[in-house]
């Protein structure tokens, strides 16, 4: 250290650029594989460009790249970190989400009247005869990957489902604008 | 024992003891953030003195990278750029949907920018996400790129706190014209890797003398040695993280429990990245400006080319490192996450050099399987069919029905443009600009690639990539173009289907036509696809989820295909990211009716 600090006093008086490269050359063999010196130089400031919410997103679909802004607007869930599956918030677990507004302008083909489905059941209420399906994403109603609660059609056994029970669902609008499921088989993926 | 030349890391407090600008150690300083609808950008020369040797790069308005552009989805913007270097250049839009004409290619999309001359791009921002922007031709290497973030109308679909770019680069004192002349006088010339007396004695003590020796002189026969991953490494490049060498330590700000958005984007030349947070998993949510459904991995690969978008979420109150390696360890790029300015947390040791596999000659037969380099090769020699000089024995490999073989041959309902593989064997041998030819090519989308498989961290891979909304055009492909990547290695000579650039005919795709792209790379190293002007829909696995690329990183020996729209009329380049590929002739001309 005595050593460098002495090279360093002669090499100030010098070109700035020579002493540069006396500095440097003492510096320049730090081995690529241990930690580098404790006192590292301020690099210049990093610019934040912001939070999400400096957009307020008036229009099209909340996300990026081709074609969201085009899309029909539709509550996009807000997708918990760390997890490969979407898990729905609080607000849409009890089914309040409002599927009307679903759907995507450009898909060509008409809505089938009956939507299949594929999914993980997560909990089953025979009493009100709902159940929570985590499902995959369902392209011909423009429904991206969610956790909800659905309705049951009478039809349905609800004694033969198990909490993580690998399903096929088909399921059809009733009055009310939501969706209903009509049968429910287990695809035994595992 | 040959020294080991340590890769530059660049300033440390010695800059500042000297009396150095910081500036001109950090090529250029600060980067600007520019907003709006009308842009200026300069090109121009501008001193730098990045590893302490002063040089003369190019830069955009006086930074390295150059500034940010910031765009809103749906805007118009008119970009007046300005080349002040003494010779023709241009800037191309990376990833961006516009007319042909804006694209930025000299000699495709318009004559380039002349010295002195001002051109003015003027196009809609059809698109949200991240992207950048840097010139296409050898002046990306001494400085000419900057990055792109365009927010999206409908509102992001991943909440944040904070937003930072990251751009990786790769900075050589050499000037281009040395790199590729170095390169055309030895082919493995940046390479110092080779295996020694010390790894044979390993070998044979693992897997016997025999397979030992037979390795070494089928590896010695091809003139290729085993560690050649990347052309030009560290021994001539210091990598940049948003213009700084690691010493320097880039550094972000954020507090405890705040969501971070970092936007990774490879804009090195010739420099595929692998990137870790250690102590900090990231969750991948965007890849070349497109959305995916949110991945978590502790570490990604990045190609020339690509972006990648992540958030993390640190708890604690100290520096994480960003961890950005060369895909060959031969050096690495640095920046540092912290709750204040001036900290710097452990950098972890470099992993160790990967190693060229059976898989990566196209020669791994069988379902899935990592091939290891002891194979042993006993009796009939099939690699006679390889290497420059005309062969006289039979190849046995000639005429195998490929595994994997697409689908077009077999439904006879989709037209294929391209050689078959039977035509490929016959074309491609005795051609001099082709040393290799994968027999057995494969999909290797499910391998996180050489370097990364069986490294016991989570590590992302092209078929985790989902798209969240269906494709946008549900027709199957009425059409089949099929590519081979080839090269020939000891002489650095790259091609498409061995043929160069300025000898090929153009690919022809008729407006809104639905077509199949299938790469097949012959050669044995990576490959950053990049298809100009239109989406490539990576068939990973993910049916109508398929994930929209830009640049799509190719594996040695692998098979992979993808789903085009030709929905953009014009004159669209289609090459390899890899800068001196490309000046080499792997590229071609996909012309849209």
């Amino acid at each position: 250290m005595t050593f460098n600090l002495q090279l360093l006093r002669v090499a100030l008086r010098m070109q700035p650029g020579i002493a540069a490269f006396l500095v440097l050359s003492a510096c320049v063999t730090s081995d690529a594989r241990t930690v580098t010196s404790a006192a590292p130089v301020e690099a210049a400031a990093a610019a934040d460009l912001g939070g999400s919410g400096r957009v307020s997103g008036t229009s099209g679909m909340a996300g990026e790249g081709e074609g969201y802004a085009t899309a029909q607007p539709a509550k996009a869930p807000v997708l918990a970190l760390n997890s490969s599956m979407p898990v729905a918030t609080g607000a849409m677990d009890n089914g309040q989400m409002d599927h009307s507004a679903h759907g995507r302008q450009q898909m060509a083909q008409a809505t089938p009247a009956a939507v299949q489905g594929r999914g993980v059941v997560k909990s089953i209420d025979s009493a009100r005869r709902k159940v929570n399906i985590s499902h995959e994403a369902i392209p011909a109603i423009g429904w991206p990957p969610m956790t909800m609660d659905f309705d049951v059609a009478q039809s349905v056994n609800l004694g033969a489902l198990k909490p993580e029970m690998d399903i096929d669902f088909t399921m059809r609008q009733g009055g009310s604008g939501m969706y209903v499921i009509q049968t429910i088989t287990s695809h035994g993926r595992h | 024992m040959v020294t080991r030349r340590r890769f530059v890391q660049g300033f440390t407090a010695s800059a500042a003891l000297a009396g150095m600008p910081l500036g001109a150690a950090l090529a250029g300083g600060a980067p600007q953030v520019l907003t709006g609808t009308d842009f200026k950008l300069e090109l121009a020369p501008m001193p730098v003195n990045i590893t302490g040797r002063p040089r003369t790069a190019t830069a955009i308005n006086g930074t390295i990278p150059g500034p940010i552009l910031r765009w809103r989805e749906g805007d118009t913007v008119t970009l007046a750029v300005t080349n002040r270097l003494p010779f023709t250049s241009s800037i191309h839009w990376h990833g961006i949907r516009l007319p042909t004409g804006m694209d930025g290619v000299p000699g495709l999309s318009f004559k380039g920018i002349a010295a002195g001359e001002t051109f003015t791009y003027r196009f809609r921002v059809p698109q949200s996400g991240t992207y950048w922007y840097h010139a296409h031709g050898p002046e990306e290497q001494t400085g000419v790129y900057g990055s792109i973030v365009i927010d999206p109308k409908g509102g992001f679909a991943q909440r944040f706190d904070r937003d930072y770019v990251v751009v990786l680069s790769d900075w050589s004192d050499e000037t281009p014209t040395q790199i590729i002349s170095n390169l055309k006088f030895q082919s493995d010339y940046y390479n110092y890797g080779r295996r020694t007396v010390g790894t044979f004695v390993d070998d044979t003590k693992r897997e016997g003398l025999g397979p030992t020796v037979s390795d070494r002189l089928m590896w010695g026969n091809m003139r290729m040695a085993p560690t050649d991953i990347l052309d030009v490494t560290g021994a001539t490049y210091t990598y940049l993280l948003n213009g700084a060498p690691p010493a320097a330590n880039w550094t972000a700000l954020f507090k405890p429990g705040e969501r971070v958005r970092l936007r990774f984007i490879d804009a090195g030349t010739m420099s595929i990245f692998d990137i870790r947070i250690p102590g900090l998993p990231m969750t991948v949510i965007q890849t070349d400006g497109n959305d995916i459904i949110p991945v978590t991995a502790d570490e990604f690969r990045i190609g020339p080319g690509e972006t990648y978008d992540v958030i993390v979420e640190p708890r604690d109150a100290r520096a994480y490192t960003i961890f950005v390696q060369s895909q060959d360890r031969s050096g690495f790029a640095r920046g540092t996450l912290a709750p204040r300015a001036g900290m710097a947390a452990e950098i972890p040791p470099m992993d160790p050099r990967p190693l060229r596999t059976m898989a990566d000659m196209g020669m791994q037969h069988g379902p899935g399987g990592h091939g290891s380099a002891s194979t042993s090769v006993t009796g009939n020699d099939p690699h006679a069919g390889h290497g420059g000089a005309a062969q006289s024995a039979p190849d046995p490999h000639a005429g195998h029905a490929m595994p994997g073989s697409g689908p077009a041959a077999m439904t006879g309902s989709i037209a294929v443009v391209g050689m078959t593989p039977e035509q490929a064997a016959a074309r491609l041998s005795g051609n001099v600009a082709v040393d290799n030819i994968a027999m057995a090519p494969m999909n290797r989308l499910g391998e996180a690639g050489g370097g990364l498989d069986g490294n016991g961290r989570r590590v992302l891979r092209y078929t985790d990539l989902r798209r969240p909304i269906p494709a946008n055009d549900p027709r199957p492909p009425t059409k089949e173009i099929i590519v081979h990547l080839t090269g020939n290695m000891e002489r650095f000579m790259w091609s498409i289907d061995g043929i160069k650039f300025s000898q090929a005919a153009p690919i022809v795709l008729q407006r809104n036509e639905r077509v199949r792209f299938t790469i097949i790379n012959d050669t044995m190293m990576d490959h950053p696809m990049h298809l100009h002007g239109v989406w490539s829909e990576l068939e990973n696995g993910q049916g109508e989820h398929r994930p929209y690329k830009h640049t799509i990183l190719v594996k040695p020996g692998e098979r992979l295909s993808y789903l085009v729209t030709a929905d953009e009329p014009g004159r669209w380049a289609f090459h390899c990211h890899l800068l001196y590929h490309m000046e080499l002739g792997m590229m071609r001309e996909v012309r849209i009716l």
